[in-house]
């Protein structure tokens, strides 16, 4: 099982934070015929969000990565009710080098926060997360 | 993009969902191209028949549950 674990200065004000590079799925490459070295790619900072359902890309990523929509689905935010959003097929690296090959990610609007990325419950269903408040830590494993 | 392929996924759905529920349908303009068991073989055959054209892959449900976002950093 690979492990990460990342401290964060002030953990309570910034949340669990880490540093993620996606690219488009490994499928899709094979098939398209571009080695995961040439891959476009996209290195952003991603918060694990246990209210998400599933994980959460910042509009125009998908775009950036030169892929296209496989599908759409339907979210409810808080603000927002059934908002039909497009979803990509992308991989997803960690810092520790381990990643998934292939993840289908909704795309939805940020704001402002410099967190690009919603790592939701869609991976947290084949993994183990620790959130080490009094350390500023936390680990997730997989 | 995909407006074709979704308004031809809704068409179909009451059809497609009478035997293929829980499966995956792959479409391609106005034409299934297939239906799966997973939805990476879905992705696979689309990937190896359009490259890199657009295509949808959708799950056969009779009602989409919509996905649930807590965080307010969502701007809408």
């Amino acid at each position: 099982m690979a492990s990460l674990t990342q401290r964060i200065a002030n953990i309570q004000q910034l949340g669990p934070v880490l540093e993620v590079v996606l690219a488009p799925s490994v499928l899709y490459l094979k098939n398209i015929g571009i080695s995961v070295e040439d891959a476009p790619k996209s290195k952003l900072l991603a918060m694990i969000d246990t209210g998400a359902t599933s994980t959460v890309i910042q509009a125009g990523i998908g775009q950036q990565l030169g892929i296209n929509p496989i599908g759409y689905s339907f979210s409810n935010t808080p603000s927002h009710t059934k908002i039909k959003s497009y979803q990509f097929d992308i991989q997803l690296l960690f810092p520790n080098d381990s990643h998934i090959s292939s993840l289908i990610v909704t795309e939805l609007p940020l704001q402002g926060q410099h967190i690009q990325c919603l790592i939701g419950r869609d991976i947290l269903s084949f993994a183990v997360f620790i959130y080490t408040g009094y350390d500023n830590s936390f680990t997730l494993s997989f | 993009m995909l407006d074709k392929e979704t308004d031809f996924f809704e068409k179909q759905l009451p059809e497609l969902s009478k035997t293929n529920i829980g499966k995956y349908v792959l479409i391609k303009g106005e034409e299934i191209i297939g239906i799966f068991i997973a939805v990476q073989d879905a992705l696979m055959i689309g990937y190896q028949q359009f490259k890199k054209e657009p295509f949808l892959v959708k799950q056969i449900v009779r009602f989409e549950e919509p996905l649930n976002f807590t965080n307010h950093s969502l701007i809408i």
